[in-house]
């Protein structure tokens, strides 16, 4: 973590998150892996029909389910929580970026006709 | 003693809904505290990027500094951690948390400052922090 901080350089910044269209597009290239890392109790209240479900807390025992060879996506609802959680998994050795504008963009952006520019 | 990695993993398993609340602070409760002297305030942003601009009031540590400059935090405060949106000012947030103070990021980021104070509203609490 020590190093990491340290680490955080401007032209590192960008290296953090990824923009939902990218995400999209790696997505459908299946070069990446969404986890959205909300509690369970809101998953309950409406979910993502893709990518993987791991709350936060959960993520140390059960990385196991996180693909090796994919660049992991995390999510929450904006950016906090799932910056954190990329943080974490970073520690772990893991190839990883927290999704920009959150869940919540990315719903957004799958509006209407717009659904069906992710491949399920 | 714990490993950093092993505090970290730790604080994970333990996140819980009341540590989503307590990870961040809004900016009518930060005026408060920050006026009465309970609060230390982070900008936590690029040299290069305060130089462009900053607010009146606070310290100035770059997050990539935060490692060897915690002896510049007041273990007594709350430190509130703030960047343009929220993005680095939670890992600062984080990375304090995780040495043992009690941090929390500014929601609004220094963005929301400068839009909530403006006109009277920015020389009334310049007034009241100046005493």
């Amino acid at each position: 973590m020590q190093e990491f901080i340290k680490n955080v350089i401007p032209s590192e910044m960008k290296n953090m998150r990824i923009e939902i269209d990218e995400f999209i597009e790696l997505y459908n290239e299946e070069k990446c892996e969404l986890v959205d890392i909300r509690v369970p109790l809101e998953t309950k209240v409406w979910q993502v029909n893709f990518g993987l479900k791991i709350p936060a807390n959960e993520l140390p025992e059960r990385l196991n389910e996180l693909p090796k060879d994919k660049l992991i996506v995390v999510a929450c609802p904006k950016a906090d929580r799932s910056n954190m959680a990329r943080t974490w998994l970073a520690t772990q050795g893991y190839e990883v970026k927290y999704l920009s504008g959150g869940l919540l963009g990315l719903m957004d952006s799958l509006k209407g006709g717009m659904a069906k520019k992710i491949k399920i | 003693m714990p490993t950093k990695t092993e505090v970290f993993d730790e604080y994970l398993k333990t996140f819980d809904y009341q540590e989503r609340k307590d990870m961040k602070i809004q900016l009518p409760e930060f005026f408060e505290l920050y006026a009465k002297g309970e609060a230390q305030l982070i900008d936590i942003r690029f040299n290069e990027e305060y130089e462009a601009w900053h607010i009146g009031f606070g310290d100035h540590i770059p997050l990539n500094e935060l490692p060897d400059r915690l002896s510049e935090i007041d273990k007594s405060k709350m430190i509130v951690t703030m960047c343009p949106h929220y993005d680095r000012a939670e890992i600062a947030r984080l990375y304090l948390k995780l040495n043992g103070f009690n941090a929390r990021y500014l929601t609004n980021g220094l963005l929301g400052v400068v839009e909530y104070l403006r006109g009277d509203k920015a020389k009334d609490y310049i007034d009241k922090i100046k005493g």
